[in-house]
């Protein structure tokens, strides 16, 4: 008998915790509710619901938003995703990163659906409901094209990049592809968790003449690091995804505050169209909109006069210098 | 809360109970502490993922995966008992490994094709539940009926009382091997379970997979008949309790901390329930 007692206390604590959380963060209903599903909590992943919120809230005052961040459990995620589809104030599901985005999408769905900061929408699954999303995939073509042109004298290009990362594993075989045509050697650095990173980079450094990360959420987590040892070891480093960050010579990317202000573009849109009744439009996967956040080259003119570097010099650069 | 959701807490609930079940096989039976089964959880996810997009029929997947997991519970008891590996770390070197083979096997995500989403084939509400009972029903009564054979008590016995296996000239090492491979059995087959429910695979999505079988199994042990039918109750309210959480909008960032601290305040309610019946027979 005592034992029931136990139980119940243990569940009724638990509920009225969340309960009096729930209370005390009480609204009256909205006119426009979004349901936001994260994947982790990450500074880009986050800039991207900052820039979405942000656009969102400017366009319509009186919006709300139900925020939920599976922090990388599948479970929590597909769970999350199903309380969005049932609620019916909830009028569309902006999802943040290929895991919510894949949840999402296979959780049964008549909402539309939006998602942003997917590497490779091919990757998500087919699907009849309203999708519309923006992908960060980064034009390696040009990053190539760029290493060519402005350090001709690059023989081996390293990759750092967490393995257990979609978005990385489908850059760095585009990148090796690219990489092997223009002749330059190129080899793989695996990081699985931060504190693998300084020996892994280290030796990345020592052993190649150039350094490219992906948009990799581990690597982009330590980037204050990588930057760092590149000017320890005199050595240049690419990013893909920007603001940049001391010590990398040039960032080419998506800049992830912009990213949501798209995504926010694409939410807005089929929210008038759901409102006028007409049918919002279906892009399905793989068609993703990169919008205005398109890749920008940012080049680093402490970096470059450190590593010894006179590309300003380059015609036809169309890239914005920093400091 | 809608149905959909208590629909969705119920399949997740009845998936991660075969993982609770293998606990108890591992944990109440022949006491060992067995970590292997989050990577034998993870394992047969791979498996399954990988079978089903080179173009496998999904039931036939699953068997697969559940033989991925007898050979990983086969090989963290080689590795107790005759590499003399203690019992955690031999569970910890055996997920730390398969991290890596999952991931040289299925990739750091992995989408199923279209034509086989959805458990046993049934993308509708409420109908995977139904065959999902039914198997869940059948391997409970299994163990049950098991743990009743010579050979369950046997299995009884090396957790209890190994003396008595070395008595009647039997290796208890054996018996541990048959605990072991089944306890990661049904991990592996929960995880296939899983990964066909959702429709994707992802690396790092069985992360956590040990606190919730062993939650489960603690909020089971609080059913009065037998724990091993408490188990997907216990399971189910586990689930039914982080469904909450995000139905009353509890921010994600607390979300460690809470399992944490419901496990620990399970298992002291449980030994408070311990103290009880032990006052009440003396």
């Amino acid at each position: 008998m005592k034992s029931m007692v136990y139980i119940l206390v243990v569940v009724s604590l638990a509920l009225g915790l969340v309960s009096s959380i729930k209370w005390l963060t009480t609204n009256t209903l909205p006119s426009v509710e979004i349901g936001i599903l994260q994947t982790a909590s990450h500074p880009a992943l986050d800039q991207v619901r900052a820039g979405f919120v942000e656009t969102m809230q400017k366009e319509l005052p009186s919006i709300v938003f139900t925020t939920h961040n599976a922090e990388g459990s599948m479970s929590q995620a597909r769970t999350a995703a199903n309380q969005f589809h049932s609620k019916p104030n909830i009028k569309l599901i902006f999802t943040i990163g290929t895991l919510a985005s894949q949840a999402a999408l296979q959780a049964d769905s008549s909402k539309p659906i939006v998602y942003a900061a997917v590497s490779d929408p091919k990757m998500l699954p087919t699907h009849d409901a309203k999708v519309l999303g923006v992908s960060d995939q980064i034009d390696m073509a040009k990053q190539v094209e760029l290493i060519k042109k402005l350090l001709p004298n690059i023989r081996k290009v390293g990759v750092i990049l967490n393995p257990s990362e979609p978005n990385s594993l489908t850059q760095s075989s585009a990148a090796k592809h690219l990489l092997g045509e223009a002749k330059i050697g190129y080899s793989e650095h695996a990081v699985y968790n931060a504190s693998d990173l300084s020996m892994v980079a280290r030796q990345a450094f020592q052993n190649n003449d150039l350094v490219l990360c992906p948009t990799d959420n581990t690597i982009a987590a330590n980037m204050a690091l990588i930057g760092r040892m590149a000017l320890q070891e005199r050595k240049a480093l690419l990013m893909s995804h920007t603001p940049i960050e001391p010590g990398a010579l040039w960032a080419m990317g998506v800049d992830y505050r912009l990213h949501g202000t798209d995504a926010a573009r694409l939410a807005l849109q089929q929210i008038s169209a759901n409102d006028s009744g007409s049918s919002p439009q279906n892009m399905g996967p793989g068609t993703a909109n990169s919008g205005t956040s398109k890749p920008s080259v940012i080049v680093s003119k402490s970096t470059a006069s450190a590593l010894g570097l006179d590309i300003s010099s380059v015609p036809s650069l169309d890239a914005r210098w920093v400091d | 809360m809608s149905l959909t959701v208590l629909n969705e807490v119920m399949i997740q609930g009845l998936i991660y109970s075969l993982v609770a079940l293998g606990m108890y096989i591992t944990q109440r039976v022949i006491r060992v502490d067995d970590l292997a089964c989050e990577g034998a959880f993870a394992s047969g996810g791979a498996v399954f993922a990988t079978a089903v997009s080179m173009g496998f029929f999904p039931p036939v997947a699953i068997p697969l995966a559940l033989f991925a997991g007898i050979g990983i519970g086969a090989l963290s008891c080689f590795l107790h008992c005759k590499l003399n590996v203690p019992m955690l770390i031999a569970g910890l070197a055996v997920t730390c490994g398969l991290f890596s083979l999952n991931l040289g096997m299925a990739g750091a995500n992995l989408s199923l094709p279209h034509g086989s989403i959805g458990l046993f084939g049934l993308t509708l509400h409420l109908t995977p539940a139904l065959p999902l009972i039914v198997l869940c029903g059948f391997s409970l009564l299994g163990v049950h009926w098991l743990l009743t054979t010579e050979i369950g008590l046997l299995l009884r016995a090396a957790g209890d009382n190994p003396n008595l296996l070395y008595a009647l000239g039997k290796r208890h090492e054996h018996y541990k091997m048959v605990g072991l491979m089944i306890a990661n059995g049904f991990s592996a087959l929960s995880g296939a379970l899983f990964i066909w429910y959702l429709g994707f695979f992802s690396i790092t999505g069985s992360i956590g997979t040990l606190l919730v079988g062993l939650a489960s199994l603690t909020l089971a042990s609080f059913w009065p008949k037998s724990i091993l039918f408490g188990i997907p109750i216990g399971c189910i309210l586990y689930q039914l309790i982080f469904a909450l959480t995000i139905e009353m909008g509890v921010s994600p960032i607390w979300n460690n901390l809470l399992k944490a601290s419901i496990l620990v305040l399970l298992i002291y309610a449980q030994n408070g329930a311990r103290r009880e019946v032990a006052t009440c027979s003396t």
